[in-house]
This record gives C-alpha cells, sequence and structure tokens, in this order.
C-alpha cells in the first residue's frame, strides 16, 4: 500500500532529521534507505527532498560538504548538527503524541465487529 | 550528456532567480539522478529505461525550483556575498599591512615593498656586492681589489651576525682598507635592524685600536686624515632587504699593513656583546 501524500507531506522533515542521526548522508542515499526502511511505503516525489534539505540547512539543522562517495564519484553529503539533533527529539515527541491521538480516537470509533 | 536529466535539471533551476546558487543545485540533481538510473540499470532495466523513470521519479520541477528559489533568495544571497567580499577584502588589507610593516626597513619601505624578498639569497647578495666593489670608486683609482670569505660567526641574545665575505683595496702609498659584508639576522619580528654605528669598533692583532666613526668624530683627532676608524652603512638597496636580515657594510679605514687579523667587537652599552674575527690572511676566496 502506497501512503498517502498527505499524511507524508507533514513529517518527512522528521524522517530525513531521523535519517541523518545515524550518519552523514548524500540524496539518493536518503531516498534509498527511506525507501528500504519503510518497505518501499514510502515513496516521495523525489525532486522534494533538496527543498527539505536546503531549508533544514537555512535553519542551521544541517550542514553540508563535498566528499568522495563509496562510487568514487564526489557527492554533497549532509550533516545532522546539534540543533539538528535537538529539532528531531521535539518532532519526535509530537509525532509520538499526536499518533498516540489519533490511535485513542481510532480505538474509540472502532466498529463492532459481529 | 544526457538530455533527460539537463532538461529536468534546467527546469528547476530557471526558477531559481539567485544565479550563483544555480550550478551547485543542477550539480546536486544531476547527481541524484545519476545514482537513481545506475541503481535501477543494476535492477536490469535499460540505461534509457532507468533515466526515464529516475526523471519520473523527481517529479514536477517546477514545484520543486519555487521551492528551492524560496530558499535561495537573491537578496540575501548577494547580501552575503557582498558580505564575503568585504571580510575577504579586510582580511587582505591586514595581510598587505602586517607584510609592509615585516619588510620595511627605516624610511625607505615604502619604494621596497614590492620586491620579491624570497628569490634574494646570501650567495646573490654577496655577488652583487662584489660585482659593485669592483665597480667602485676605489678600483676606478687605482686600488688593488682582494675579496676573501672571512668564515666568521657571532651569536647574541637577539641577532645572529656573520661575515659572508670582504673586501680589501690596496693603494700605493696609503694605508689599506677593508670593506665587511656584514649579515645580521633578526628572526623575532618586532626586531628590527640594530643599529649598529656607534657600538662597532675593531682592533687588530698588532694592537691597533679602530674606534668606530662617532667616536672619532667628537675626538679632538678628527681632523687627522688617515686616523683609523669603523664606519657602518646600511646595505639598503631595495633587494637586499627582508623582513628578518639585513646586510650591513663595515669599512675599516686606515688599516695598519702589516696586520694579520682584525677583530669587529659590538660593544654597547659597555657590555661586550660579541667579536668577530677576521684573518686577513685566510679564508676561502669569496
Amino acid at each position: 500500500m502506497k501512503a498517502d501524500k498527505n499524511l507524508l507531506s507533514g513529517s518527512t522533515t522528521l524522517l530525513v532529521l531521523s535519517l541523518l542521526s545515524t550518519g552523514d548522508k548524500y540524496g539518493y542515499e536518503m531516498i534509498a534507505e527511506l525507501d528500504a526502511r519503510s518497505d518501499h511505503t514510502f515513496t516521495l516525489k523525489e525532486g522534494t527532498l533538496y527543498p527539505i534539505l536546503h531549508g533544514l540547512e537555512k535553519e542551521g539543522a544541517v550542514k553540508s560538504y563535498t566528499k568522495e562517495a563509496d562510487t568514487g564519484r564526489t557527492r554533497k553529503y549532509y550533516r545532522i548538527t546539534r540543533k539538528g539533533l535537538k529539532a528531531l527529539e521535539e518532532q519526535k515527541k509530537e509525532w509520538v503524541e499526536f499518533s498516540e491521538k489519533v490511535n485513542a480516537i481510532l480505538a474509540g470509533c472502532a466498529p463492532a465487529l459481529a | 550528456m544526457d538530455a533527460s536529466f539537463a532538461r529536468y535539471c534546467t527546469a528547476v533551476c530557471d526558477q531559481v532567480r539567485f544565479r550563483p546558487d544555480r550550478a551547485a543545485i543542477q550539480s546536486e540533481l544531476w547527481d541524484h539522478l545519476e545514482d537513481h538510473a545506475a541503481a535501477l540499470e543494476e535492477e536490469g532495466l535499460s540505461r534509457e529505461e532507468a533515466k526515464a523513470q529516475a526523471v519520473e521519479a523527481m517529479g514536477d520541477p517546477v514545484e520543486v525550483g519555487k521551492a528551492l528559489d524560496a530558499l535561495h533568495s537573491p537578496v540575501a544571497g548577494w547580501l552575503l556575498r557582498v558580505l564575503g567580499w568585504l571580510s575577504n577584502l579586510t582580511l587582505a588589507i591586514l595581510c598587505l599591512a602586517v607584510f609592509c610593516v615585516l619588510i620595511s626597513d627605516s624610511a625607505n619601505w615604502f619604494h621596497n615593498f614590492s620586491i620579491d624578498i624570497r628569490t634574494q639569497t646570501e650567495r646573490q647578495v654577496v655577488a652583487h656586492w662584489i660585482d659593485d666593489q669592483e665597480d667602485g670608486p676605489l678600483v676606478a683609482a687605482g686600488a688593488t681589489l682582494t675579496t676573501f670569505c672571512p668564515d666568521t660567526a657571532a651569536q647574541t641574545e637577539d641577532y645572529s651576525f656573520s661575515i659572508p665575505c670582504a673586501a680589501c683595496f690596496v693603494t700605493e702609498g696609503s694605508d689599506p682598507n677593508l670593506y665587511v659584508l656584514l649579515k645580521v639576522v633578526h628572526p623575532l619580528p618586532w626586531l628590527r635592524a640594530p643599529e649598529l654605528d656607534n657600538w662597532i669598533s675593531a682592533y687588530d692583532d698588532l694592537g691597533n685600536q679602530y674606534p668606530s666613526r662617532n667616536a672619532v668624530l667628537s675626538d679632538s683627532q678628527q681632523s687627522q686624515v688617515r686616523f683609523p676608524h669603523v664606519s657602518t652603512s646600511q646595505l639598503s638597496y631595495a633587494r637586499y632587504l627582508s623582513a628578518f636580515v639585513s646586510y650591513y657594510i663595515v669599512r675599516i679605514g686606515g688599516l695598519d699593513p702589516d696586520a694579520a687579523r682584525i677583530t669587529l667587537t659590538f660593544d654597547r652599552f659597555g657590555q661586550r656583546e660579541f667579536l668577530l674575527p677576521i684573518s686577513l690572511e685566510g679564508g676561502g676566496p669569496a
């Protein structure tokens, strides 16, 4: 099942920060990992990753640098900053609270199975 | 060059008004497309299919371009660039000022600061100085010139002194004149070349004293024509100046013709700081 684009859009920043919290990555590497970790559920339009990364860089949540990748090609890598890690913690907390509330509502509305 | 990648990247970059950032954006997107296409090719797709699918996966280029444009604002971009240029300019001016102070020497620094001091080795200075002596007025007046390497050095707390070359002029019927090229190394940047003129004097192995020129002038015997004395002048040609090395010409006039050894002394504030013995008979050729 493909995820609804709207459901995903609000949380892409959280996903990107979470991906970077395990190590420095370049754009395509993040997409590939997101794809693998979500079992092909999250397929965001790949181009939209870059405005998110550039926005995070502008805010100081990530920093970019150029390095030769394992493939031998030079790639622009992103690294999460201390500010980024703090933002990640806050967003995680918000996400957990939000999902718990949604689950609570869904539980209350569960149709009785006959 | 992949036309489909180029079309996608151009469509994105066309939306970004701050042109200086376009190249970096294009390169990042292009790398992404290359990586994705390569991954798809590994899964078994043909090159063309892989490229088409990679571009398709990127989504609407105009939407991406507009989002990037909002983040790469021309106003902020140019402001940052101008600030960067200004700070670089300030740094360059500061460096130039420090450089000028370092290579400056008394009043003539302004004429010299553009000279490339790195190319001046001691050998070049010596060669040039010997040329100067050979073309000098004493030789023109008929003096015989002998140049030699005294191979002598002395060290004080702040300076090290050495004599890379000396020149002895002998004229028929008068006492010889000894010209010494004195090299002073002052590695501490806040120390300038020392004022040698008042403090330098000499004596020879026969017991003759050669006081400094200033001492002579203050003496009642100053009218004596061939009174032995020492005088110094700093080599002030631009090419001989550097931040940490100075050269002086020390002239010992009215030398005793029988002297075989002369010793230069640097005697500041009554403390004999160094002695430089010069053998007038020995030493290799310069």
